[in-house]
């Protein structure tokens, strides 16, 4: 039995029952004991004793045998009549009366529910207007509150004063990189250089490459994080990934990339950051994949769930990575492809952000295939 | 010939020496300076045939400095430099009437080339008004209607919306879209048509009305009122 409160109602009734049965024994036993008493003396049967049935009807040897004269059975039919009456009114008055003395645990339920559904964790419990073991119940829970307020709030403050950092170190990072690009360029389109400095000035060139795209996607990562907390609104994933397939066609002109899908597949998330997902998918496909190879987008509304795939003809991902290369900073042992290393660390993220999840398996085109799951809720990530 | 004047605006003097050497070497005659104040004076002295405008400066702000341009009247070209933690820096820059927008750091010739396109000056249609469906649009009073709701579009919403209504029914895709409204003919990303195609649709369908604007996949967009 599940309810406390049905629980206290049959505890009462059994205490009643209880109660009866020794009161019932106790009378009978005296009486019993009388009788027994005025035989042993010779008086016969005590007067109260009543009228016997007529021997004739008697069943039985004489004697002590004889049963109880018909007072005692319609006293004893009446007795259980009376007692199935007062367990039945125990019963219900024990259920109502319990329902009163367990309300405040009730109504300290509905507060705790109240912090559960607001995630407000600066609300506090009732406290002090209750019976003592329910307040107490409240104080303790209170405490944890305000443990679980407080770390709750550290956490932010570190998180926010990272996210800050990562801001502001981005920004002063990205203005000297971009006068740096721009004066490579000049150097570069400069007549009088020999081919070996022609050289070193490709290698300079590549490697400042390399420099942004490490700073892109650690800014990217750093606002992906950030992103738990933007609003969601109402996205066309069909339209993110065509733009993004018109954008990766631009970017990639010698792979041939094909988008097949519905003509809408909306879900509740945060536009940038299913745009990130798509787009480093789509690049990641690009530049792993096979060079001027094939690349298939694939959208489907699967029950509660957008579901994107991403095909390649490349090499693949052996089983072994493929796990680890959503990692930040974990790139393919086979790669020779440039990258960062956070290209699918950031559709990890971004799949999680969306309460969603990315695996890689086998492409029916030769290559890997990413598989990016999606609920269309746009449910939050679990802490 | 006259060389194309171009007043580069950033904080950053290492942007904009870097700037002012790279499109001086490309044939622009460069002016800097180094804040939104400077160069809404800048504007009305040199009178630049273009603007390269950074967006995040202290105390005026690019997307300032392109709205008061913009209610001033002048409407050269702007275009937007942003870093790529400022996606919304960009869009409200789009919005307050600039052009088109690069992330920081950019190709030199990416900008180059988009420099040269929205300098060219395209050759002024027929002024009469075009109608498509409810929609109405009036290049000589620059005034574009949904039903009697005016729509307020900005100067390039306006010249992408001109462009649907010229071509309704047809389906346009992002490069040929970039070659009428934008006068690239170079492969640039499209993503900035995906961006006004945004506000476009918001402004169109603000008082909701059904969508006429619509993604046809994998080619382009299409105007079907």
């Amino acid at each position: 039995m599940r309810s406390l409160r049905a629980r206290v109602a049959v505890a009462a009734a059994v205490a009643v029952l209880a109660a009866f049965l020794l009161a019932g024994a106790v009378v009978v036993g005296t009486f019993a004991i009388e009788a027994r008493w005025h035989e042993v003396e010779g008086q016969g049967p005590p007067a109260w004793w009543g009228e016997r049935e007529p021997p004739g009807e008697r069943i039985g040897p004489p004697g002590a045998q004889d049963g109880p004269p018909r007072f005692v059975r319609a006293l004893a039919g009446r007795l259980a009549l009376a007692f199935g009456a007062v367990l039945l009114v125990v019963a219900a008055t024990g259920f109502r009366l319990a329902g009163v003395a367990l309300r405040p645990l009730a109504n300290l339920r509905a507060a705790a529910e109240r912090v559960a559904t607001t995630r407000d964790l600066a609300m506090r419990l009732p406290q002090g207007d209750g019976p003592e073991e329910v307040d107490a119940l409240a104080g303790s829970l209170n405490a944890m509150l305000a443990r679980l307020q407080a770390s709750t709030a550290q956490v932010e403050a570190t998180l926010e004063a990272s996210r800050r950092f990562a801001a502001e170190a981005g920004h002063e990072l990205r203005t000297p990189l971009t006068s740096m690009r721009t004066n490579l360029e000049v150097l570069a389109a400069s007549p009088n250089l020999t081919a070996e400095e022609q050289r070193v000035l490709a290698d300079v060139t590549r490697e400042q490459a390399r420099l942004l795209a490490l700073l892109d996607g650690l800014q990217r990562l750093a606002r992906g994080d950030a992103a738990e907390a933007v609003p969601r609104t109402r996205v066309d994933l069909a339209d993110v990934v065509d733009a993004a397939v018109a954008s990766a066609r631009v970017r990639h002109p010698k792979a041939t990339t094909a988008f097949t899908g519905p003509d809408e597949a909306p879900l509740d998330g945060w536009p940038d950051g299913l745009r990130l997902l798509v787009d480093n998918l789509l690049e990641n496909a690009c530049v792993h994949g096979r060079p001027g190879g094939r690349v298939e987008v694939a959208l489907d509304v699967v029950d509660d769930a957008v579901v994107l795939t991403v095909d390649d003809d490349g090499p693949g991902i052996p089983p072994a990575e493929r796990e680890r290369v959503f990692e930040r900073f974990v790139r393919g042992r086979q790669t020779r492809a440039p990258g960062s290393g956070l290209g699918l660390a950031l559709v990890a993220q971004q799949a999680r952000v969306h309460g969603g999840v990315a695996t890689i398996g086998d492409s029916p085109l030769g290559g890997a295939r990413v598989t990016v799951r999606l609920p269309v809720d746009g449910a939050r990530p679990a802490r | 010939m006259r060389l194309p004047r171009v007043l580069v605006v950033d904080d950053e003097e290492a942007i904009r020496t870097a700037l002012e050497r790279a499109l001086g070497l490309e044939g622009f005659a460069v002016a800097t300076v180094d804040g939104g104040r400077a160069a809404l004076d800048a504007v009305e002295e040199q009178q630049p045939d273009v603007v390269v405008l950074d967006i995040l400066m202290p105390e005026l702000d690019g997307v300032t400095v392109t709205k008061t341009l913009r209610a001033r009247g002048r409407d050269m070209p702007i275009l937007v430099l942003s870093a790529l933690d400022e996606v919304d820096d960009r869009v409200a820059g789009l919005q307050a009437g600039a052009d088109d927008y690069l992330v920081k750091p950019f190709a030199v010739s990416e900008l180059v080339a988009r420099l040269h396109a929205l300098l060219r000056r395209r050759p002024q249609a027929v002024s009469v008004p075009l109608r498509a469906g409810d929609i109405v649009v009036d290049p000589a009073r620059h005034e574009a209607r949904r039903g009697d709701r005016d729509l307020a579009l900005t100067r390039r919403e306006f010249e992408l919306l001109e462009t649907f209504v010229r071509n309704a029914g047809i389906v346009l895709d992002r490069a040929k879209l970039l070659e009428l409204v934008w006068g690239y003919d170079f492969a640039a990303d499209g993503n900035v048509v995906d961006v006004f195609v945004g506000y476009l649709r918001r402004k169109l369908e603000a008082g909701g009305e059904p969508r006429v604007l619509h993604t046809v996949r994998g080619v382009g967009f299409v105007l079907r009122p």
